[in-house]
């Protein structure tokens, strides 16, 4: 997901009058905690060191005095493997050898807070949750013959840079007669002719015409000073990189090599669980664990002609704390436990994303049906089943806005069930940019 | 965008007829890339990623300067790696300025660039 401060701000354009809540993320969400916490905070901490994690706990959870505190609308997420270097090449970050590795690599915490956790009678109260996620990912043939193809084909264009660099840097330093710009040029240009019709598969004369024009823009360079050639080289490989890059497609290769290895080909399998305390008298000595939440998402993601598109498996196991319920949202309809079950389509294409989902709920509960003789109380099990299917389509308008459309119907709501009906219309702001996987 | 990193005046003794090797060792996670050796004389030489080479012996190094360019890629996200760092060495001690003794690893964050290209000028002179 992408860093950085994301404000989501929902407008709403429904069949009805009335505003309705977000949607629930079927899929294992990026911050567990938040996901069941029900909670979108405005800023998203994410340290990068056991340092900034302490500071980080330690500025919002304690106050001036020293005593604890839950903070207000406070999110935070960390993967503790990328905190420290493990001297990890590309090649063993691609293909880990074990489960194991993969697991300490994939592993994230999130904490998330708020006090505003509002009981049906609209009182507030503290709410904090923990949640954990890791991944799986399973490569195949495809995708290891696709990053082979990438890191070969970028592997030749380097080792032709890098000689030619290597070249021009035994010239200046092994030639003290170069002491000039103009000497520099003349005695370089027989390597600089070389390199261009290696690099850009040039005939002779189109070599020449390039280098000659590339000449022509050299006013530019600083004059050769032999006490700083660092700052000559600079600007001489800046200038030649500029005119090459025009033309070959190197940059281009890179940055597709860098998205394939976001979203690689072949199965994914995410796990993320979360939960959270709820403290009623907001008093940390009294407090419930209202609900759990476990998801499991396998996604495959399909390679070649149709690499746009992903299908999804979702399963979230939902578990609830019925006297809590009662106690504090008594006309509210909740089970002791829901499992959502379902497939979902996804992809992007250029700007646009969408997505298609159905997923089945099976739910269950206990109802209380008085007491026998001995005063025991006698409960009967009540069973339901809910189905919610949900289209989305997004569009991003630049880097930091996009705007998601969502039609459908959804499950029955704990509150106010026959308000199923789904149209709604997101605008989503970034800061940092928001990205079709954060706007799920 | 590619950049470029510039170490000069960096110097490692060597006698005449000790065996000298370059290493390569990343150090930050997720880096791969091409190291060309360029050594006075036609012997030059490619490391792959990370690993050692030898160059040539000591007398054959005294005579010029040898150059290093070193292109390190790091494709990761930067949520995950957010630094390139690599540390190069002659004969297993890290690399060090002529007039200055501490060593230079190369490191550079990657808002700067993610393609870093690391030019290291070597003088070998005589025990």
């Amino acid at each position: 997901m992408k860093r950085g401060i994301i404000i989501i701000v929902t407008l709403i354009l429904s069949s009805k009058l009335h505003a309705q809540e977000k949607l629930d993320p079927i899929s294992a969400p990026t911050s567990p905690a938040s996901a069941v916490l029900g909670v979108q905070p405005s800023t998203v901490l994410t340290p990068k060191s056991y340092r900034a994690l302490e500071t980080a706990l330690y500025s919002n959870f304690i106050k001036e005095g020293g005593s604890a505190i839950i903070p207000n609308d406070f999110s935070l997420e960390f993967t503790p493997y990328w905190f420290e270097d493990h001297s990890l090449p590309l090649e063993e970050y691609l293909y880990p050898k074990n489960a194991w590795d993969q697991i300490t690599r994939t592993s994230s915490f999130s904490i998330a807070s708020t006090q505003n956790f509002l009981f049906e009678d609209k009182s507030s109260t503290n709410g904090l949750a923990f949640g954990y996620r890791t991944r799986f990912y399973l490569s195949n043939k495809k995708d290891r013959d696709k990053i082979s193809n990438y890191r070969s084909t970028l592997g030749r264009i380097d080792i032709t840079d890098i000689n030619f660099k290597g070249e021009i840097g035994q010239l200046l330093a092994g030639d003290v007669t170069i002491i000039t710009k103009q000497s520099f040029l003349d005695k370089s240009r027989s390597v600089l002719l070389l390199y261009v019709q290696e690099k850009l598969k040039f005939d002779i004369d189109k070599t020449k015409e390039f280098v000659k024009n590339l000449y022509d823009k050299t006013g530019s360079l600083p004059e050769l000073d032999r006490a700083n050639i660092g700052l000559f080289l600079q600007g001489y490989f800046e200038l030649i990189n500029a005119d090459v890059s025009n033309i070959d497609d190197s940059e281009l290769i890179y940055e597709e090599f860098k998205e394939y290895i976001k979203q690689r080909q072949g199965l994914t399998v995410d796990l993320a669980y979360g939960t959270f305390l709820n403290f009623p008298t907001n008093n940390f000595k009294y407090s419930f664990v209202p609900r759990q939440s476990l998801w499991i998402t396998p996604v495959y993601r399909f390679g070649n002609e149709i690499s746009w598109l992903r299908a999804l498996i979702v399963f979230r196991y939902e578990w609830s704390d019925l006297k809590y319920y009662k106690r504090y949202f008594p006309s509210s309809k909740v089970y002791k436990s829901n499992i959502d079950y379902g497939i979902a389509f996804n992809g992007d294409y250029k700007s646009f994303y969408w997505q298609l989902e159905a997923v089945g709920r099976r739910s269950n509960t206990e109802v209380s049906i008085g007491t026998d003789a001995n005063g025991i109380d006698l409960f009967s099990k009540d069973k339901s089943s809910d189905f919610q299917y949900i289209g989305k389509l997004g569009y991003r308008i630049n880097d930091n806005i996009a705007l998601t459309y969502s039609l459908g119907n959804q499950f029955k709501p704990e509150f106010d069930p026959e308000s199923t009906l789904v149209a709604l219309l997101t605008l989503n702001f970034g800061f940092g940019g928001p990205t079709m996987d954060n706007l799920k | 965008m590619i950049r470029d990193y510039f170490y000069f005046n960096l110097m490692s003794v060597v006698d005449d007829d000790e065996d000298v090797d370059f290493k390569v060792e990343f150090i930050s996670n997720g880096n791969t890339g091409k190291t060309s050796i360029n050594v006075p004389g036609p012997n030059d030489s490619i490391i792959h990623d990370q690993g050692v080479k030898f160059i040539g012996k000591g007398r054959d190094l005294r005579n010029g300067t040898t150059v290093v360019v070193s292109r390190i890629r790091n494709p990761l996200p930067i949520e995950e790696e957010d630094t390139i760092k690599v540390y190069f060495y002659i004969n297993n001690h890290l690399l060090a300025q002529a007039d200055n003794p501490d060593v230079i690893p190369h490191s550079n964050h990657k808002s700067e660039t993610d393609v870093s290209d690391i030019h290291l000028f070597i003088k070998f002179p005589a025990i």
